[in-house]
């Protein structure tokens, strides 16, 4: 008898230490989840239609990267007990501290112009006019944040990060149609032995721009930034690392496994189309197109999925931007800035998130076509300024010793983190390089 | 009440004639000598000497801007009070008045008073000083109240006719600047209502008033609290407040702060602090509780063994109801604990029962602790995790659980406050 009290015993514990782990879920997976942004899902549509499954080995890839230069967000906030504009003015002094947090702002709030476009988009599918998709929207977003409690929001946000889901049936169905010649073991070559060589040809600079852009998407300022002050907002602490890795690498998996079935079922659908590949350039417009490359009703739900998708991502990118803006903002103006305050106690926090989306929405209503691939040019070059930065700083911190005692990033951490940064300099400025300049690669 | 009409706290002295002025009517009027017309500058402050129960008025002081030293006009050289001007007397030898100097206890209502946050014990608020309403009588000037309605905010900006609500006064009697070195040091003051009542305060309104102001505000409200006042309040601050007050923690205030805590709430306090900050807190305590502390805060999951506290009252059963009071009476104060009487066998602690003292207050004096006991007593396992300590609480709404290991020895305590967070 003894070891069956024994063995519920240890059931009771694995389940404590289950819900212990469920529990401290969170930041890492909405900071990747809301990485797969309208944006993001924008890149990863034109790569799947562009390249069919022959782009699908980077992201294999892009989850060690995302997971090591995320994985330290952990360790700083749950060290140090502060935000990262906090700790850029801390130990590198104002003058980097507001040129992180100024370009921060700038890129963040140009970045959620983006989110309601592609929301309002998202919605016209549907045929729901704009201006009752940014209302609708504005109200959503500010109802998740105002309830007091930083695990409200959490617990909700995680909610909208299931939808992130919908691509997954959505690829299942694309292989349905039957276009791809080995079905699933093309989609496994993929991984392992692109080739270029058959099918569409692209330009090498069409190739390279879709190559940055995808990892441009999966590694941003303001996941830095978010991350860390969700860590510390949630009041991680120094026993919690070790969750807090998990949940980062679990959202590592989750961000690049999406983006993969995203290009799976684009890829699937217009590039191998029988017909020939057919084009498309956006999120929105693939939603749209669907029907007719999906037979009956299949069509129809694919685009139901895509659009639900791309609103949901909006969604989130809006949602997660905005707070790293107003956690920044207010770590630095020295306003009361948490989610675990009431408007009354932190009124700038949410004023600050209140105005970045209203004026946001209201930008993206009223700009033409042509501002808004302005901003999205704009926010890439915008980008290349701060990344580089905010990744340096980020590694500079992490080896400061009289900060993060024990924690300090270890020597293979450092080769590790410090490749990932130059890398993703190199290929970000390429990238800004190239939006700026179209005929730079060509 | 701390608010009152201007006249009901007017020193008695003040007899029929007597003036009242506000400060920021004073403020920028012309200073003259012997005439309205022979101006020699404008009143840029007023110095006082801080006296009880209301400050004097030292003198003026007239600045020049840049470049030009400032003048001091003393008191006693002041004529009167015009509507249009003060009039002075000449100052003697030379033409012009000596350039201040500050003296200890002295303050400047401009430079010191104005605009400072009060904080209003009665109202629990934050307040800010709008204006300083001042009684002119046999030519003395004195301080009588300091404005905080929104009144003298406006009068400040030259809108005084726009009464929107009434005015709100508080007596210089109520008002104390936290320390006199605050007051005279330039760089900074902050005012509070008399420091004695400070600690009378419940420590989850001060922490509530702690996170409302600045932080040098926060650090003077919080170095006039006794440790143990201070040790509740920083508890119950949010994480934020907490990392800002015990980063300007001189370490012997530190210590003995720290040491009015439990190690659960030592624990507690740290899991919110940065990693630097943690470690230096560690070092001032002794050896073996950092020892506890560390693994409590290295640990998800809390056992009742590593919660347990010493903080509390055993006695053998044949003690009687007597000596049991006795011996508590002889405890108190240091002893906070005690509710409950732990009835333990002697010498090896094996717990028996336990006695409420409001059944121990009532019982006859003979009585032994034995035929008082509750018994068998509600105990935590000392394997027990935090989880199941919780639910313990929810179902017998004890304040205190006594911890046993295996053998039912008493361990010690663990009180319902270490484990609600």
């Amino acid at each position: 008898m003894y070891w069956i009290s024994k063995l519920i015993h240890w059931l009771s514990r694995l389940k404590r230490r289950w819900l212990i782990l469920l529990a401290v879920i969170g930041p890492g997976v909405i900071t990747m989840v809301a990485d797969n942004d309208a944006g993001g899902i924008s890149t990863y549509a034109q790569t799947g239609a562009k390249t069919g499954f022959n782009m699908l080995w980077a992201f294999i890839l892009l989850v060690p990267m995302a997971y090591f230069i995320q994985e330290m967000t952990v360790r700083l906030g749950a060290v140090t007990k502060r935000g990262h504009a906090e700790a850029i003015f801390d130990a590198f002094g104002p003058v980097w501290g507001w040129f992180s947090v100024f370009d921060l702002a700038l890129i963040n709030w140009l970045t959620l112009v983006t989110e309601y476009i592609g929301m309002t988009q998202a919605m016209l599918v549907f045929g729901v006019p704009g201006w009752i998709t940014f209302i609708a929207v504005t109200a959503l977003l500010m109802g998740i944040v105002i309830t007091g409690k930083y695990w409200t929001f959490e617990r909700i946000t995680l909610f909208f990060c299931l939808f992130n889901m919908v691509y997954i049936p959505a690829a299942f169905w694309a292989m349905k149609t039957g276009n791809v010649h080995d079905g699933w073991m093309a989609v496994g070559r993929g991984f392992y032995s692109p080739d270029f060589s058959s099918g569409p040809s692209l330009g090498s600079a069409a190739l390279l721009t879709l190559i940055m852009a995808n990892i441009g998407t999966t590694i941003t300022p303001w996941q830095i930034f978010f991350q860390q002050s969700a860590v510390v907002d949630k009041g991680m602490d120094i026993k919690d690392i070790k969750y807090g890795k998990i949940d980062t690498l679990v959202g590592a998996l989750l961000t690049c496994g999406v983006a993969a079935f995203i290009i799976i079922a684009t890829a699937a659908v217009f590039y191998y189309h029988p017909g020939g590949q057919i084009v498309v350039e956006s999120a929105a417009e693939t939603a749209v197109k669907m029907p007719e490359v999906m037979a009956g009703h299949w069509g129809l739900w694919a685009k139901a999925l895509f659009a639900i998708g791309l609103f949901d991502a909006g969604l989130l990118g809006a949602l997660c931007i905005s707070l790293a803006t107003s956690w920044a903002l207010g770590e630095v103006f020295g306003w009361a800035h948490s989610l675990n305050k009431s408007v009354r106690e932190a009124p700038w926090f949410y004023v600050a998130y209140l105005l970045m989306l209203l004026s946001a929405g209201v930008v993206s209503l009223v700009a033409s076509t042509r501002v808004q691939d302005a901003i999205t040019i704009f926010v890439q070059v915008v980008a290349v300024t701060l990344l580089p930065a905010a990744l340096v700083f980020l590694i500079l911190l992490l080896n400061d010793k009289p900060l993060m005692g024990e924690h300090v990033n270890t020597r293979g951490q450092n080769v590790a983190n410090w490749s990932i940064t130059a890398f993703v300099i190199v290929v970000s400025t390429a990238f800004g390089l190239s939006v700026l300049f179209p005929t730079l690669f060509g | 009440m701390m608010t009152s009409t201007p006249a009901a706290h007017a020193p008695a002295q003040a007899g029929a004639d007597y003036q009242l002025l506000f400060f920021s009517e004073l403020l920028d009027r012309a200073v003259s000598v012997t005439r309205a017309e022979l101006k020699i500058g404008k009143l840029t402050d007023l110095v006082f000497r801080l006296a009880e129960p209301f400050p004097e008025a030292m003198g003026i002081f007239i600045g020049h801007g840049w470049g030009t030293p400032s003048e001091f006009v003393p008191w006693e050289r002041v004529v009167r009070v015009d509507a249009e001007a003060i009039i002075v007397l000449p100052p003697e030898g030379g033409d012009r008045y000596p350039p201040f100097v500050d003296q200890p206890g002295w303050i400047l209502l401009n430079e010191h008073l104005m605009g400072r946050t009060i904080l209003d014990m009665d109202g629990r608020r934050v307040e800010v000083v709008n204006d300083v309403h001042l009684l002119q009588s046999h030519g003395r000037l004195i301080l009588a109240h300091v404005d905080v309605s929104f009144n003298g905010f406006l009068r400040k900006w030259g809108f005084g006719f726009l009464r929107i609500r009434p005015d709100r006064f508080i007596s210089w009697k109520y008002v104390q600047p936290l320390s006199i070195e605050d007051v005279t040091s330039s760089d900074k003051v902050s005012l509070s209502l008399a420091r004695a009542q400070m600690n009378e305060l419940p420590s989850e309104d001060l922490a509530d008033a702690l996170e409302e102001v600045s932080g040098e505000e926060q650090e003077a409200i919080f170095s006039v609290l006794d440790a143990e006042k201070a040790a509740e309040t920083l508890l119950e601050a949010e994480p934020r407040a907490q990392r800002q007050i015990v980063e300007d923690l001189p370490p012997d205030r530190a210590r003995s702060i720290l040491s009015e805590m439990t190690v659960a709430q030592i624990a507690d306090l740290l899991s919110a602090l940065p990693w630097d900050d943690r470690i230096d807190l560690l070092a001032l305590l002794p050896t073996d509780q950092a020892e506890r502390v560390r693994h409590l805060l290295g640990t998800s999951e809390a056992s009742a063994g590593s919660l347990v506290s010493n903080n509390y009252v055993s006695m053998p059963k044949q003690t009687t109801a007597a000596e049991a009071l006795a011996r508590l009476r002889s405890l108190a104060p240091d002893h906070d604990a005690v509710t409950y009487i732990y009835v333990v066998t002697e010498p090896d602690t094996v717990l028996l029962g336990v006695v409420d003292l409001r059944e121990l207050v009532l019982a006859t004096e003979s009585t032994t602790l034995e035929e008082l006991m509750a018994s068998p007593p509600v105990t935590a396992d000392s394997e027990l995790g935090k989880e199941d300590l919780v639910d313990l609480f929810a179902k017998y709404h004890y304040r205190l659980l006594p911890v046993v290991d295996a053998g039912d020895r008493l361990l010690g305590v663990v009180g319902y406050k270490d484990i609600m967070r």
